[in-house]
């Protein structure tokens, strides 16, 4: 694989989880507790234990976000 | 069941595994520190840093891999299983240290990228005193990564028990990559008797105590034969042998199954608790509820529910009790169905 290739597949994956920080505070913020119920009224140091996996895992939980709306 | 999620759950009884766990790896690190201080005397802060943390990460991954074994082969074991977790945590936290730290001693001195230097700075791989080994390291830290910040309950709900087993169960593949990584690591900077015993010491009693685990469940299998009636339901214990508010694991046609016997009545689940595997049939029936022995997980007999508002849910499985012999039909019900239990006469 060339350096252009692997910076390329970094770059990606930085995005991915640049996008998923974003997501995961107004997760936290807004759907956690509809999406999981058990979560209701859960402590910050709980939320910045899971924080780091919502940023890899997202998607997952935005999808579970938008079915609870809808 | 399932408990409303906190930061960390400390008791008791975890707080004094961890302070062990601290003590342990308080006199590892002084241990490795002084012994290379003694033996290899011109060696950089840096490069104490990346042997001391490679080794904490090494020494308790090794010991996290041989509990599951030994707690199968003695149950005097078991109370290490429950307290595996912070174990593990602990150990990414080490060998992160290691990673980083190499990261930035090997190669966050060029122009290029530090991360694309792992993978372009050596690219022999068809070579095996020289193999690029450090790609094995990062690949292994990566998955350790996942399984730490995957390692709460939270993430054993929200991911499905499913795929967080088969996350955490890349714990082999890591330990492999890890394996290899010190292998050709060590044949590149400190071809030394003493490492390679140590190597080669722990990858023996890891895959040993694996394989002597598995060997027992083998032969314990095979005296798990039943004789079928019909309607493909098995004999498969008498109602006598299992104590009242008891269970009784059976293992028939790849299906893991407990029978309890409460209230004089018998009923049948699946024998995994949906928390962290536990084997439901070591536990008790307490207050009408089948209590997972490892955390209290608890699910209703008759139809596998955790009681509300929880809401894990078991496979269930058909009963018959005929003279005295308990019989079962192995195929599942879907989770959750209700089946009647059978009421014992006599
Ligand atoms: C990004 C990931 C990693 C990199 C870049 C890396 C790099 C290195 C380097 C450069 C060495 C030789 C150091 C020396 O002897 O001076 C080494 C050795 C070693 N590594 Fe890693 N490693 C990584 C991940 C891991 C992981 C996840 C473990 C798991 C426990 C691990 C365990 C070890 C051990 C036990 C040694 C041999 C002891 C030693 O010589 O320091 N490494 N690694
Ligand atoms: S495995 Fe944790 S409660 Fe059953």
């Amino acid at each position: 694989m060339s350096e252009q290739t692997i910076m390329l597949i970094l770059k990606i994956v930085g995005l991915y989880l640049l996008a998923g920080a974003i997501f995961s505070v107004i997760f936290l913020l807004k759907g956690l507790e509809k999406v999981d119920a058990d979560a209701k009224g859960t402590s910050w140091s709980f939320k910045l234990l899971i924080f780091p996996g919502l940023c890899v895992f997202w998607v997952k939980f935005l999808l579970d976000w938008i079915k609870v709306k809808s | 069941m399932g408990v409303e999620y906190a930061g960390v759950l400390w008791n008791k009884q975890k707080k004094q595994y961890d302070k062990i766990m601290a003590f342990a790896i308080l006199w590892m690190v002084i241990l490795f520190v002084v012994l290379h201080l003694v033996f290899q005397p011109d060696f950089t802060a840096e490069t104490l840093i990346i042997r001391t943390s490679a080794f904490v990460a090494f020494t308790l991954l090794n010991f996290i891999l041989i509990i599951g074994p030994l707690a199968r082969l003695q149950p005097a074991f078991l109370p290490l299983l429950y307290n595996r977790r912070h174990l593990g945590v602990t150990m990414f936290f080490f060998a992160a240290i290691h990673g980083i730290f190499s990261i930035i001693q090997f190669h966050a001195l060029g122009n290029i990228n530090p991360i694309v230097s792992v993978f372009l700075s050596n690219t022999k791989y068809e070579a095996i005193s020289e193999f690029p080994f450090q790609v094995l390291g990062f690949f292994a830290l990566i998955i350790l990564f996942l399984m730490a910040i995957t390692s709460h309950d939270f993430w054993l709900k929200n991911l499905s028990p499913k795929f967080w087993k088969g996350l955490h169960m890349m714990v082999y593949l890591a330990y492999t990559l890890i394996v290899l990584h010190v292998a050709t690591g060590i044949l590149q900077y400190e071809n030394n008797l003493l490492y390679w015993m140590l190597l080669i010491g722990s990858f023996g009693l890891v895959a040993g105590l694996h394989l002597a685990s598995a060997w027992k469940e083998r032969k314990w299998r095979k005296t798990q034969v039943y004789q079928l009636e019909k309607d493909n339901f098995f004999e498969v214990a008498t109602v006598k042998e299992i104590p009242d508010n008891c269970g009784k694991g059976i293992w028939i046609a790849d299906q893991n199954i407990a029978i309890f016997k409460y209230n004089n009545c018998l009923s049948a689940v699946n024998n995994v608790c949906r928390h962290q595997m536990g084997p439901l049939a070591e536990g008790q029936v307490v207050e009408g509820c089948i209590t997972c022995p490892w955390h209290g997980y608890q699910y209703q007999p008759e139809d596998g529910q955790s009681p509300p508002p929880f809401h894990e849910k078991l496979e269930t499985y058909q009963l018959a009790v005929l003279n005295g012999k308990i019989w079962v039909n192995p195929d599942p019900m879907p989770e959750g169905t209700y089946v009647a239990p059978i009421k014992i006469t006599d």
